[in-house]
């Protein structure tokens, strides 16, 4: 009797032995190929599709002489009596676009005497106060929850860094300066030998 | 005895646990107004300051709206023998809907304008200038915050400023798959051509006699091949 039941032991001990690797196996198998079996939780990131609506087209007369593509790292912190602060900290994207508007050009701006012109500009200025590209706003750091009001203010805030350092006076008599070469090379291209571009 | 004690912690403990989550709830809405003004941290690191030399005319302006809204479900996915078997988990939902204002505007680029894009005729009479083609590019978008909703169950965490960016980033490439149905392109040269003409007519040119073209008539076929690499620019 003993003998049959050591022999039964031993073979129900490599049934399971067997079971194991086998199994161990499969599953090494799955995880070097998920395509056997995997499982896995799935985010969708996309968003819906939903229709774009025109709210307005313009006919414009905008040139513009100088751009300056700026980023301003923009944070703002709410003081908590126990815990860690909360903090939010973005990073803005803007273009400054620098030329004249030429709607705003006054009648007979442009004077021709023979192969002499003569362009008046209206000032180098800001083409449009809109010039932050929020869909490339990055969120650098978030703790906590905030509001519209604050995200609102918080990209005033970099509006108003951007123009601070980029509407330097250096860098509108850059944008004249190029205006002027522009023009000059432009009408030379009409053929005339002397281009006097001058900014009001 | 013993059993007690141990109660009577629990119960401290789950207090005190109950009063910081108080505490940490109405300190926050308390001080935000004087927390954003007194302690926004100006950081004057310039981080990217990029001067560029232009000649571009823009002569049109389009501005779009759209809410870009996103539906946060949460699936199981069991992948077997290569097929795929997708379940929805009932965790609770999460939806929002975010307003966004993007402003597009199309522009002829005067960089490389020379004389071989005029030709006039024999006799002087008539000119005919050719453009370069037209390109469009995103100057501005903005959230409207204010508008924006949210909705989450009550086992779900709200949404993230990253994951609001990041949908709103998706909402202004969906914007810009749509150009060449907008009709932007026909907007701008048509535009180009009313600045242009009056000011060549100033030259000593009838208007009648001043001819404006532009290289090619691009369509939607041709975007694939003419992506900048800037990414907010689509050329035409």
């Amino acid at each position: 009797m003993q003998p049959d039941k050591s022999n039964h032991l031993l073979s129900n001990a490599l049934l399971i032995a067997t079971a194991v690797v086998i199994c161990a196996l499969f599953v090494r198998k799955c995880h070097e190929d998920r395509e056997i079996f995997d499982v896995e939780v799935v985010d969708e990131k996309a968003i819906d599709i939903t229709p774009a609506q025109i709210r307005s087209i313009e006919r414009i007369g905008e040139w513009e002489f100088l751009s300056i593509a700026d980023e301003e790292l923009i944070d703002t912190i709410r003081h908590r009596t126990l815990g860690r602060d909360d903090r939010l900290v973005r990073i803005y994207r803007g273009t400054l676009r620098l030329g004249v508007d030429l709607s705003k050009c006054e009648e007979g701006w442009v004077q021709v005497h023979g192969d002499t012109i003569e362009v008046a500009l209206p000032p180098v200025g800001l083409l449009s106060e809109r010039f932050i590209d929020e869909a490339r706003t990055r969120a650098f750091f978030e703790s906590g929850t905030w509001d519209a009001r604050a995200k609102e203010q918080m990209y005033r805030k970099a509006a108003r860094q951007m123009r601070r350092r980029c509407l330097t006076p250096s860098n509108i008599e850059q944008a004249r300066e190029n205006g002027r070469e522009q023009m000059t090379a432009l009408f030379r291209t009409f053929g005339f030998s002397t281009v006097e571009v001058k900014f009001k | 005895m013993h059993r007690e004690m141990k109660t009577k912690r629990l119960f401290g403990a789950f207090s005190l646990i109950i009063l910081w989550c108080c505490m940490s709830c109405t300190h926050g809405q308390t001080s935000t107004e004087a927390a954003i003004d007194s302690t926004v941290v100006e950081d004057s690191v310039d981080l990217v300051l990029a001067v560029a030399r232009t000649s571009r005319l823009y002569t049109a302006e389009y501005r779009v709206h759209k809410i870009v809204t996103h539906s946060d479900v949460k699936l199981l996915r069991t992948t077997l023998l290569g097929h795929k078997f997708d379940t929805k988990l009932s965790l609770g939902d999460r939806k929002i809907a975010i307003p966004i204002d993007v402003t597009l505007k199309a522009y002829v680029d005067f960089s490389t304008f020379n004389e071989s894009q005029i030709e006039r005729s024999a006799d002087g009479r008539q000119i005919h200038i050719i453009l370069p083609d037209p390109k469009v590019v995103v100057t501005s978008s903005k959230v409207d915050h204010e508008s924006t909703k949210q909705f989450t169950d009550i086992l779900r965490s709200d949404f993230t400023d990253a994951e609001m960016t990041d949908y709103t980033s998706q909402g202004v490439r969906s914007i810009l798959r749509s150009v060449p149905r907008l009709g932007i392109l026909e907007t701008a040269r048509q535009s180009a051509a009313a600045t242009l003409i009056p000011l060549v007519a100033s030259m000593g040119y009838s208007p009648e006699d001043i001819v404006v073209t532009f290289r090619k008539n691009y369509t939607e076929a041709d975007l694939p091949l003419l992506m900048d690499n800037e990414r907010s620019v689509v050329k035409f």
